[in-house]
């Protein structure tokens, strides 16, 4: 066996490891192993690993596959990942801060409902019904104006007032589709807004939902 | 074949490796921020923040530094899907 210094490989484990004395010479093989494209760096490699995880899951294939809007994708992705905050508060709010800051008050809407399972919900409730590039478009405008056609029901509001407000924007914008969205005490809610709002809305309007035990989407959209 | 790139953690780096790494890409710092060469605080290409030393990550692609948060990493992933 030739003696000789030890392979990438070894160094490269080392620095994982963080047993890496900083020699001079060391530090070299580092930043000529970056210039090599062998090596990156991060501070965070956990965070680097919840936004890959998200972008392996099957909910990002059906994403990728209706979403094409570059920003629209980034903004998903950082759904998902809020959904993988659930359970650590502190990181959960930084994000939100973050992405309110990057891409404002729309951009946070959206995230949201990406978190709570919307954007898929509201694909498998409509798949089979419209062609693909046109449930693309749907879903896209939808997203982009989260604020106006994802309505976010709480246990605590008024069915007559939320009818009143929804049938107004939908007479105001005529909106191909608008989602209604609650989870848990919220879900007689959403039942009781969906009824009032199909004894009332024209007759071009269709409602379709898909409810589980934890929560329930109900898709209005315009059957042209 | 694809390349594959290590992901090195920078967490127990000394501030002068940091530095070295950053200098070695033309760039520098102040201990706090990543400056240019002409000293100004270098802003994260995807959301316009100046990017801290104690958060940066260097990623491949014309020297690419940037902040380790999540908004950066999904917008590098978006646009380099590969890379890391």
């Amino acid at each position: 066996m030739v003696d000789g210094p030890p392979s990438n490989i070894d160094w490269i484990a080392g620095l994982t490891r963080g047993t890496l004395d900083w020699t001079e010479d060391k530090v070299k093989q580092i930043i000529a192993a970056y210039k090599n494209r062998d090596i990156a760096f991060i501070e965070d490699a956990e965070t680097v690993k919840v936004i890959k995880d998200q972008r392996e899951s099957e909910e990002w294939t059906i994403i990728q596959t209706y979403v094409k809007n570059k920003s629209l994708r980034i903004i998903c992705n950082l759904g998902l990942a809020l959904r993988a905050y659930e359970t650590q508060q502190e990181k959960a709010q930084v994000l939100r801060d973050t992405i309110c800051r990057v891409f404002g008050n729309d951009g946070l809407h959206i995230a949201e409902a990406i978190q709570n399972g919307i954007l898929t919900d509201f694909i498998m409730t409509r798949i089979g019904d419209v062609q693909s590039g046109d449930l693309s478009k749907q879903i896209e405008n939808a997203l982009k104006e989260a604020h106006k056609y994802i309505v976010f029901v709480k246990d605590i509001d008024k069915a007559e007032e939320r009818i009143f407000e929804i049938k107004t924007r939908i007479y105001a914008e005529m909106p191909d589709t608008l989602i209604i969205y609650g989870c848990r005490g919220a879900i007689m809610k959403v039942r009781k807004i969906a009824i009032g709002l199909n004894k009332t809305l024209p007759v071009s309007y269709k409602f379709k939902s898909n409810q589980t035990p934890i929560k329930i989407i109900v898709v209005i959209f315009r059957d042209h | 074949m694809r390349h594959t790139v290590s992901l090195v953690s920078l967490k127990g780096f000394p501030i002068e490796v940091k530095k070295a790494l950053l200098g070695s890409i033309g760039y520098g710092s102040d201990e706090v921020f990543v400056l240019d060469k002409n000293g100004k605080k270098v802003l994260d290409r995807y959301t316009g923040e100046p990017i801290r030393i104690d958060n940066m990550m260097i990623l491949p692609g014309s020297d690419i530094v940037l902040d380790s948060n999540p908004v950066s990493i999904a917008s590098y992933l978006e646009e380099y899907p590969n890379r890391i």
